[in-house]
């Protein structure tokens, strides 16, 4: 139960479902590269603005309790399972004004940003995570 | 993470399908005859990528080379009378049937096949990066 409410407190589970959600998107990333001129493959997409938007919601939800788990309210492509974790639904992109002579909707340059944001979020997210990790194990030993 | 490594793996292993395809097209732009010598010339083939990866088991996301089939389009036909294998007679006598590869096509489809497997080799990187970074944080 200590333990626990240590591990819940503050921003760590946020910080952890970012973690799983960096982790998810980067192989539906990898997905629509492998996919580029597969005719008719139509690009998946988890919205990573929607995303942020249920996670800042489940943390008004939670409010102040460190005992409450953080529980991501359901939509098309998120959602928390019982065990609070976190569970994904990629949707088809919907095509914005162009759609290519073999059925596709990819654009690549789309999808190499899209990479490269992933990959910083997961390197801003590991850093806060590994300090907060630090910081418990300090507490522990007692040692600065 | 694994994952994705698998998924750009395959991508990886089809493109380079791809560019051994368009690589015996091109070889074999000027041949006239098979590989036995029967006077039929080359005809191209076409690797056709589809969705998913059955090598790594049933519904994996991925890419893969379904099949690689024969282009049915006609051969080209260059009016050379002297060659052993011209037509020898009718409407057509003194042309040559070669291959239906052309060669800017090939090209063109080499780019895109090297710029699809660069691409996949940069998800590989991020997400290699995104590995070691998760065991810093589990270590």
């Amino acid at each position: 139960m200590f333990i626990s409410s240590l591990t819940n407190r503050g921003a760590t589970p946020a910080l952890e479902q970012m973690w799983s959600y960096t982790h998810v998107r980067q192989g539906m990333i990898a997905e629509n590269v492998a996919n580029w001129g597969n005719p008719d493959y139509q690009t998946r997409q988890l919205d990573a603005r929607a995303f942020q938007q249920a996670l800042g919601e489940a943390l008004d939800e939670r409010g102040n309790d460190p005992t409450r788990p953080l529980k991501i309210r359901r939509t098309a492509e998120f959602r928390t399972d019982q065990r609070g974790r976190l569970e994904v639904t990629p949707t088809e992109q919907p095509t914005e004004n162009l759609l290519f002579h073999d059925g596709t909707n990819m654009s690549i340059e789309r999808q190499m940003a899209d990479l490269a944001e992933n990959g910083m979020m997961h390197e801003t997210v590991t850093t806060l995570l590994r300090g907060r990790y630090a910081s418990l194990q300090k507490a522990i030993r007692g040692t600065v | 993470m694994y994952g994705a490594l698998e998924i750009s793996t395959s991508a990886l292993v089809a493109q380079r399908t791809r560019m051994d395809v368009i690589a015996g097209n091109v070889a074999n732009m000027h041949a006239t005859r098979g590989p036995g010598g029967e006077p039929t010339p080359f005809r191209r083939r076409v690797a056709l990528l589809a969705e998913g990866n059955p090598a790594a088991g049933p519904g994996a996301p991925g890419v893969h080379v379904q099949s690689i089939v024969r282009d049915p389009s006609p051969y080209r036909k260059v009016y050379e009378p002297g060659h052993p294998d011209a037509i020898r007679s009718g409407p057509e006598a003194g042309y040559v049937l070669y291959p239906n590869v052309d060669y800017t096509t090939e090209m063109i489809n080499a780019l895109t096949a090297a710029r699809a497997y660069e691409a996949n080799i940069a998800v590989m990187d991020v997400s290699k990066a995104m590995l070691a970074g998760s065991l810093q944080v589990l270590a």
